[in-house]
């Protein structure tokens, strides 16, 4: 299980990251801080199972990496969850027509969260039985 | 006195004075004249009659010569002299001013007589009788002479008397005048100098405090004030200009305050989403604590309290971007029951569950207004919770809307001002709940931003503090009544309507279509 955080925020990063580690304790966590970052190619052809993408990164914009992603072959079908600290109808509607599968709003509940990563991971004490699986 | 009086003042006064000197001369001007010609004629009449006094003198004495030498010669000058005294005679009678001489008649019996006896004399003489012509010489003409000396020598006298006398007169009239028109003059150059100095300065003083003024004006010191030492027109520019000049200063001070509000705004948008990933963390991570944490021990509590907290931290700063976002939607001609009517669809499920009954009371003849609709949704389902959320176990919500032409009090906007009448048309929209009321103390206070009544983590106090900007930015203005604590809320919405579009309501207007509300709701 190959979860790709794009976030800059280490009190969100670190939030996530306890998340995915109770409850998916078999995930391996990919953190990138910017969207330049990504873009310059640092994604190496993985499969992911999961992207999570914070809309205010340092330089490029959530929406151009998101839209990046969906063009590019190994992350088509990848889900995208998008989070932001900017909860707008407007932002919400560019990210989701931008190709995101989701959008949670800043500050998020944990079972907020959980039920949008179940969805498309799959329920957490399945992974935890099963142990890493490819989707 | 104002400038125009003053300046009135001044040219009657001139006009007056102009008249007046003209006077001297139209009424004096005659007088001196007839008087002069009256010492003239005088003097004529004089010169006339000592013309032919001189003439008799020389024809008398030609006379005396004659009768005593007897020479012809003696006689040719009598003849020529008496031919004399005759011509001036002639033009003694012809004077105009002596025909009116009372003695003249009795001169002229004297004169035609004298020359009877003169003839007889003359005429004795030549027939050689001179001791006859010598005796009638001695007896009459002499005597006649004399008297008719004596009485040319009297008129003489008269005339000559009444000539000084008229010249006299005409001398003293003429002085006079010209020192009554010299002091009439003087006082009418005082006067005007006077007047026109009091114009001037009337004028100039003011002016110069008004030139001051509005330099001052032009250098933005909008605090200054135009003080005019007197009560004119001039006054009444300064205030008019001062007038102006508060406008302008309030102006100024609402632009700042708005200037000043955008930044707070801005800067708390900033701020509040900066606080979404630190909260992020709090929230999240307690939240896991709290997962693993049996509910027995007694952290669990407490670490219910930091997640209560956080949440309500999360509402805040959701209230406080709301507040700080920059405005969505644009102006456009709208219909504002459709508008009433999908905001509360949009409450459907809470009126419901609420068990609320919903009234309606829309004027369908109010025209499309120029409004901006997302906003003003906004303002409806703001004000439409609000009368659920006070309506807690069930009642009822009415909605009416309206256009009205009445007068309106409505609070000024501008910093320190007392509330002003505005007129109408408008249209209403009212917002009626039987909920829990307002306190009157609260009253003022539910517009301002973050005020609230409910209980701690609901609502952020910020709905109606947009709600009314929203409102003002339509030029519009919310309106709240309350009979008090339990007795329910109305709160009206005013919008500004123009006047053709209230004429095109009223004529829309058929007999009260009212939409009430339907046995059968969707």
């Amino acid at each position: 299980m190959k979860i790709l955080l794009i976030e800059d925020d280490h009190d969100v990063l670190s939030t996530l990251e306890s998340i995915f580690s109770s409850f998916y304790p078999h995930s391996e966590m990919i953190n990138i801080r910017s969207g330049e970052e990504f873009l310059r190619g640092a994604w190496k052809s993985e499969t992911w199972n999961l992207i999570i993408l914070d809309l205010m990164l340092p330089g490029a914009t959530g929406f151009d990496v998101c839209q990046a992603l969906r063009n590019h072959n190994d992350t088509k079908h990848v889900p995208i969850v998008a989070i932001t600290g900017y909860d707008t109808l407007e932002n919400k509607d560019r990210i989701l027509r931008s190709g995101a599968s989701a959008y949670i709003p800043k500050p998020f509940e944990i079972k907020d969260v959980l039920a949008v990563i179940k969805k498309y991971l799959g329920s957490a004490s399945a992974q935890k039985s099963l142990g890493r699986s490819p989707t | 006195m104002s400038i125009r009086q003053r300046l009135g003042v001044v040219l009657v006064s001139m006009a007056a004075l102009m008249v007046t000197l003209s006077m001297f001369f139209v009424v004096g001007g005659p007088i001196m004249v007839k008087r002069f010609a009256r010492s003239m004629n005088a003097m004529d009449a004089y010169n006339l009659v000592r013309d032919y006094r001189s003439a008799l003198s020389r024809k008398h004495s030609s006379l005396k010569i004659y009768l005593l030498v007897g020479e012809s010669q003696g006689l040719n000058d009598f003849r020529d002299f008496s031919r004399d005294a005759s011509n001036a005679w002639e033009a003694l009678i012809k004077s105009p001013d002596l025909k009116l001489t009372q003695n003249l008649n009795e001169i002229k019996r004297s004169h035609e007589s004298l020359k009877k006896t003169d003839e007889a004399v003359v005429d004795l003489y030549q027939r050689g009788e001179k001791a006859q012509a010598l005796k009638l010489t001695d007896r009459d003409l002499f005597p006649q002479y004399e008297k008719l000396f004596s009485q040319v020598a009297e008129l003489e006298k008269d005339k000559r008397n009444e000539a000084a006398e008229n010249f006299q007169v005409f001398r003293k009239i003429s002085e006079r005048g010209v020192v009554l028109i010299v002091l009439v003059a003087s006082a009418a150059l005082v006067i005007a100098l006077f007047l026109l100095g009091t114009l001037y300065r009337a004028v100039m003083r003011p002016l110069v405090v008004l030139r001051t003024g509005a330099l001052e004006f032009g250098a933005g010191h909008w605090d200054h004030r135009i003080q005019v030492p007197a009560k004119n027109e001039f006054d009444t520019l300064a205030q008019a200009f001062n007038t102006m000049a508060e406008n302008v200063r309030q102006l100024q001070l609402q632009t700042i305050h708005m200037e000043r509000m955008s930044t707070v705004g801005q800067l708390a948008g900033g701020v509040a989403h900066e606080l979404n990933n630190p909260l992020t963390g709090v929230l999240g991570q307690t939240q896991l604590l709290l997962d693993r944490t049996p509910s027995e021990q007694p952290e669990w509590a407490q670490l219910k309290k930091i997640e209560q907290a956080a949440l309500r931290c999360k509402r805040i700063v959701r209230g406080l971007l709301d507040f700080s976002r920059p405005q969505e939607g644009q102006f456009q001609p709208t219909n504002i029951n459709e508008l009433l009517l999908s905001t509360l669809e949009l409450c459907e499920a809470d009126i419901k569950a609420g068990k609320v009954h919903v009234h309606k009371e829309l004027d369908l003849s109010i025209p499309p207004i120029n409004v901006n609709g997302p906003q003003l949704e906004q303002v409806f389902l703001n004000l439409i919770t609000n009368a659920l959320h006070a309506m807690d176990n069930g009642g009822s919500l009415t909605l009416k809307s309206r256009v009205t032409s009445e007068e309106l009090v409505l609070p000024d906007r501008r910093i320190g001002h007392p509330p002003q009448k505005r007129p109408g048309p408008w249209v209403e929209i009212t917002v009626t709940d039987v909920g829990c009321g307002i306190r009157k103390e609260d009253m003022t206070k539910i517009f301002e931003p973050f005020f609230t009544t409910k209980d701690i983590g609901k609502g952020t106090g910020l709905g109606l503090a947009i709600s009314l900007g929203i409102v003002r930015t339509h030029s519009g203005e919310i309106l709240v009544e309350s009979d008090g604590p339990g007795k329910g809320t109305t709160f009206r919405v005013v919008l500004p309507l123009s006047k053709t579009q209230y004429t095109e309501a009223i004529k829309r207007k058929e007999p009260s279509p009212r939409y009430e509300n339907p046995a059968h709701r969707r």
